[in-house]
């Protein structure tokens, strides 16, 4: 039996091996993605499934969250008697990191564990074997034009998302209070800044990439049958969630080191 | 159209839909830096920016017309901020125009606040450097704060000690303490009263008075109101002034005469001189106006017996019978 220590370094052994395995997955990924041939209508359908399907349940999320966040906003500001900041605060705070991470969060929910489960259901159903057997690059099929579908659609679907929350906000103000689309608009737009839209988005590739790369590597590298997929769904979302999370981190490190911020 | 073409229509919808969103926020915000359309610059220097920043708008009659566009250090003391103006305002901003720094609300960003001045001045021309005002730091009002609470504990403090000896003394104690103070007190206040009531009645009496005489009424008031009345006295004042001058005139007529008369009488010319200085002269008039009242008093005796003499005695009883008649004539007209 094995003691504790032995579990920790069993555990830390099996992490930094399953980092480096898809770290190598992610350089393959970069290795097929400029390889002939292209299978651009495998990426176009990835690209249908992934955003466009996408798109009414994160801009639901967003003009929710946009809604949300002013009428909670809105009591504390009045109270500090600064309510005309409003549409300031709640623009930079939606274009900045809400917008984005709320996007990833709930793309990472629905394409991540959908990526993992339908190629873990292939892995295990033997599919991909077949394809190789058959002459197809699995990888380049399904994984580079997934990835690359999540890369390119997140920032989309995030852009969207953020006007739609902008619109939430401002439905938000005009609950209890009386503000002209216009006013709400200038006010928005004269608080932000490019430093404030451009990392925003450009972060949005980062964690369109991390939910791809991982839903792909899980469904890719699933094994023991149909609860590996189950699995293996799972720990994608989990897995990107966090990603998405760490990274989030990072890029604000990096602007601020930038001085972006 | 099959599915395929379908589905690539809404995936373009959407991809377009996106970069449409993300291409309008960028060039509004772009709009808003005047990054976009044509712009100017502006120069200004100032010993110290605020927490000034690349970015922050600048405002011109509170409306904004522009951004800062850099900070450069030009020595170890002065500043410059380089302002990219919007072309629309060329025209409006004058070369004598001041720029200061200020905050945009209470807690807000930085902001640089272009005023016009009085005068006439060209419109600033690209590249001119703007006079700028040392804006009112937050800590130079919260040092002149400092002062003014250092000053109000003084204040305090002198009035805590006044207010201790008030209490202390023992004078006012027995002012306090001494009911005929009180008295007295009350004694004062109704002397007032009637005072101020008495004073009311002359006020009263005064307003009428004013009244009148704003009315005309009254000497003073016709003197006043009354211009027949002023035209009389410019008149007699005229007259005076002319007696005055006709009195000066004779006055020294009069002061002529008496140095001839006293030149005369120092010297002996003249009658005047003669009878004042020859003592002979003199003696023979005094003996002269003796004959004239000697002879006078004889010609009063010869008329007496005149008025006796038989040939002119009824002439004067005729003449003192009208004399009688008319002082009867005058005792009986009212």
């Amino acid at each position: 039996m094995k003691t504790g220590q032995q579990n920790t370094i069993a555990k830390t052994t099996s992490l930094l091996y399953e980092t480096g395995i898809a770290t190598g997955f992610a350089f393959r990924f970069f290795r097929q993605w400029f390889r002939r041939p292209f299978e651009f209508k495998e990426f176009l359908t990835q690209c249908y499934n992934v955003g466009y399907t996408s798109l009414p349940l994160i801009g639901l999320t967003g003009f929710i969250m946009g809604l949300v966040l002013t009428m909670q906003l809105r009591p504390t500001m009045l109270e500090y008697g600064v309510a005309s900041q409003i549409p300031a605060i709640v623009g930079i705070a939606i274009i900045r990191e809400i917008g984005p991470v709320i996007s990833a969060l709930i793309f990472a929910g629905k394409i991540g564990s959908s990526i993992g489960a339908e190629l873990g259901s292939m892995k295990v159903t033997e599919q991909i074997d077949a394809m190789d057997v058959s002459g197809t690059n699995p990888f380049k099929f399904l994984v580079v034009s997934r990835v690359l579908a999540c890369t390119l659609m997140l920032p989309v679907l995030s852009v969207i998302s953020d006007a739609i929350s902008l619109f939430g906000a401002f439905l938000g103000i005009n609950i209890r209070g009386n503000t002209s689309f216009q006013l709400f608009w200038t006010e928005v737009v004269s608080s932000l800044s490019f430093n404030d839209i451009l990392p925003a988005f450009i972060k949005t590739f980062i964690f369109g990439f991390a939910v791809g790369i991982v839903g792909c590597y899980k469904g890719y590298t699933c094994n023991k049958g149909t609860a590996g997929v189950g699995r293996s769904a799972n720990s994608s979302v989990v897995v990107a969630s966090v990603l998405i999370f760490i990274i989030d981190l990072l890029v604000v490190q990096v602007t601020d080191i930038l001085g972006y911020n | 159209m099959n599915v395929s073409q379908g589905k690539n229509i809404k995936l373009g919808t959407f991809v377009i839909t996106g970069l449409f969103f993300l291409i309008l926020m960028l060039y509004l915000i772009g709009k808003n830096k005047n990054l976009f359309g044509s712009s100017f610059q502006l120069k200004a220097t100032f010993e110290n920016v605020n927490g000034l920043e690349a970015g922050n708008n600048i405002r011109y009659a509170g409306i904004n017309v522009g951004t800062v566009d850099r900070l450069d250090f030009i020595n170890d003391t002065i500043i410059e901020v380089t302002m990219l103006m919007n072309k629309k305002v060329k025209h409006i901003i004058r070369k004598n125009a001041i720029a200061s720094i200020g905050t945009d609300g209470l807690v807000g960003n930085k902001i640089i606040n272009i005023v016009a001045t009085e005068g006439n001045a060209l419109a600033a021309e690209p590249g001119d450097f703007l006079k700028s005002r040392k804006s009112i730091d937050t800590d130079d009002m919260l040092r002149t704060l400092s002062k003014t609470n250092e000053n109000i504990k003084t204040i305090t403090d002198s009035l805590i000690y006044t207010v201790t000896e008030i209490n202390k003394s023992q004078v006012l104690k027995s002012i306090l303490n001494d009911t005929q103070v009180s008295r007295n007190l009350k004694q004062t206040i109704i002397n007032a009263k009637n005072a101020t009531s008495n004073f009311n009645t002359s006020a009263l009496l005064l307003k009428n008075m004013l009244h009148d005489v704003n009315e005309g009424k009254g000497n003073l008031g016709l003197l006043i109101r009354d211009t027949t009345a002023m035209h009389s006295i410019h008149t007699a004042v005229a007259n005076i002034d002319s007696a005055g001058r006709k009195i000066s005139h004779l006055s020294q007529t009069v002061n002529m005469l008496a140095e001839n008369i006293n030149n005369q009488a120092e010297n002996g010319n003249g009658t005047l001189g003669m009878i004042m200085r020859d003592s002979l002269f003199s003696n023979e008039i005094r003996c002269t106006v003796q004959n004239f009242k000697k002879a006078a008093k004889d010609f009063d005796e010869n008329m007496k017996a005149l008025q006796h003499n038989i040939f002119f005695r009824n002439y004067f009883k005729k003449k003192e019978q009208e004399k009688a008649t008319l002082k009867i004539n005058e005792a009986h007209e009212p």
